[in-house]
């Protein structure tokens, strides 16, 4: 389980985070939700140690940052954090010589799957084809976590419909997803969580198949109630 | 251990192409000066059948001498790498978190801690600044080979490698014949490197705050630094002036070394 406790940051004078704390468990889908800036990409950076928090801390599996975090949660960041001169196969080998957890045989699985090609140049790759091979990249690991990015950002409509297979795929069965975005149309239906950040806090903190049950709204509603009052 | 070994050869390979360009650069700048300056004083004399019209031998030139009359072609080939280098000390960092796919990210997330990173940056920068010396070393030697090979015999003159090195002021600087002074250039050539990454280190952990403090930082280290060197004077022996100057630069060094993982380990933001 991931988990986040009163996270508190600051950048220069703006509040990013004003005390966030959720959890993200193992085999669900937790999906953080606000509107720009509100501080979703700095709370998976800071979950990843890339960015330090003010206050607060960040406990995964009840321990904090340890060496093995990065064997255990994989992070796809909205870009595709590879030298642009790279070719994806240098990428590929990149991973392959710095994580245990690397598994080849889905990585090549996965290259087939959004049928890239390992001679190209990452810095030639369009934007929908750079967040595929992100995701080559972070699930080809065998993590128990994975924190994305807005992986649908600016990406074509047909991009983005493969991407949103691989939520419902084997690729992230029994694994702890947690995603960043405002585009939730397309997996809208897959998710189990939805944390709302408003402000700097967490204004909503869902279980969205409950509130489909008992309150019959989607997540949808639920951000139409949040951000429009 | 293994991953600081990969690092390191990453870094290299990165920047093999930059290495190999500005030692193809400093062979062809230098082959050429030697080249137009033996040529130019072959002419010098207008000789024909190798006396002057006077009927006399022309003076001599020896290697050493010629390279002293060559200080701006060597200086001209020298300095451009060394300002190639003295910018990598920033781009060696900064690059990582350029361009439309930060590398940072995936540097910071390697496994295994990110002091294997600090160390493999700094280990590939000093390799280029010794890998350069080295290259400018065997280029010396190669061009005794151009000399003894262009020069008509009544120019050739006998002298030594280390009269050659001593001719150039800019070979004086880059490698010192005497050793004390080898390592006192280049531990203070370590220590700027080293301060300079700490204030990279605080620029990327704080931004513009850091920024002022990196300055600062650097700027105090090298004062406290110089002045170590020149406070004592006529107050304390010249060895024990020696050991407070070595004291100093051991403690500047360890503390570089002890903010820079701190901040790469803890505070540092991709």
């Amino acid at each position: 389980m991931i988990h986040v406790e009163n996270a508190h940051k600051r950048y220069r004078l703006r509040k990013v985070l004003d005390g966030v704390s959720f959890t993200a468990q193992k085999g669900q889908i937790t999906c953080l939700i606000g509107m720009n800036g509100a501080g979703k990409s700095t709370l998976l950076k800071a979950i990843m140690g890339l960015t330090p928090l003010s206050k607060g801390s960040i406990r995964v599996d009840g321990v904090q940052s340890s060496r093995e975090l990065y064997e255990k949660v994989s992070f796809i960041p909205d870009h595709t954090a590879m030298p642009g001169g790279y070719r994806l196969e240098e990428g590929l080998r990149f991973m392959a010589d710095y994580y245990h957890s690397w598994n080849e045989a889905r990585a090549a699985e996965l290259m087939t799957f959004f049928n890239l090609n390992e001679g190209d140049r990452v810095g030639n790759l369009s934007k929908g084809m750079a967040a595929k091979f992100g995701l080559v990249l972070g699930l080809a690991a065998d993590t128990e976590f994975v924190l994305m990015d807005e992986p649908f950002s600016g990406i074509d409509l047909f991009s983005r419909e493969l991407i949103g297979e691989v939520f419902s795929s084997r690729l992230i069965e029994d694994r702890g997803v947690l995603i960043t975005t405002h585009e939730i149309d397309e997996i809208e239906h897959l998710l189990d969580r939805a944390v709302l950040l408003k402000d700097g806090k967490v204004a909503r903190d869902i279980d969205c198949e409950q509130v489909r049950d008992e309150e019959g709204k989607s997540v949808l509603d639920v951000m139409r109630e949040v951000y429009r009052t | 251990m293994s991953h600081y070994f990969k690092l390191l050869a990453l870094e290299v390979r990165r920047f093999r192409f930059v290495l190999a360009g500005m030692m193809l650069y400093t062979m062809i700048i230098e082959v050429l000066a030697l080249a137009q300056q033996i040529n130019s004083y072959k002419h010098r004399f207008g000789l024909t059948n190798g006396v002057t019209d006077e009927g006399s031998v022309p003076p001599s030139l020896s290697f050493a001498n010629l390279i002293i009359n060559t200080q701006r072609g060597f200086a001209l080939a020298i300095v451009i790498p060394m300002a190639v280098l003295l910018a990598y000390v920033l781009l060696i960092w900064y690059r990582d978190w350029l361009g439309r796919h930060p590398f940072i990210y995936r540097q910071l997330m390697v496994p295994g801690g990110r002091t294997p990173l600090y160390f493999a940056k700094l280990t590939a920068f000093l390799l280029f600044v010794f890998g350069m010396l080295a290259w400018q070393l065997l280029l010396v030697a190669a061009l005794q080979l151009e000399y003894a090979w262009l020069s008509p015999e009544w120019m050739k003159a006998p002298s030594v490698f280390t009269d050659a090195m001593y001719a150039s002021r800019v070979f004086q600087l880059i490698l010192p014949l005497d050793f004390t002074e080898f390592l006192i250039n280049y531990g203070f050539g370590i220590l700027l490197v080293l301060l300079a990454f700490a204030g990279i280190l605080f620029e990327r952990s704080y931004r513009i705050r850091g920024l002022l403090i990196g300055i600062l930082y650097l700027v105090l280290n090298v004062v406290l630094f110089i002045y170590s060197t020149h406070a004592f004077d006529g107050f304390l022996y010249p060895d024990e002036q020696l050991a407070v100057c070595l004291t100093i630069f051991g403690l500047e060094v360890a503390a570089a070394l002890w903010i820079s993982l701190k901040l790469i380990n803890r505070k540092v933001s991709a």
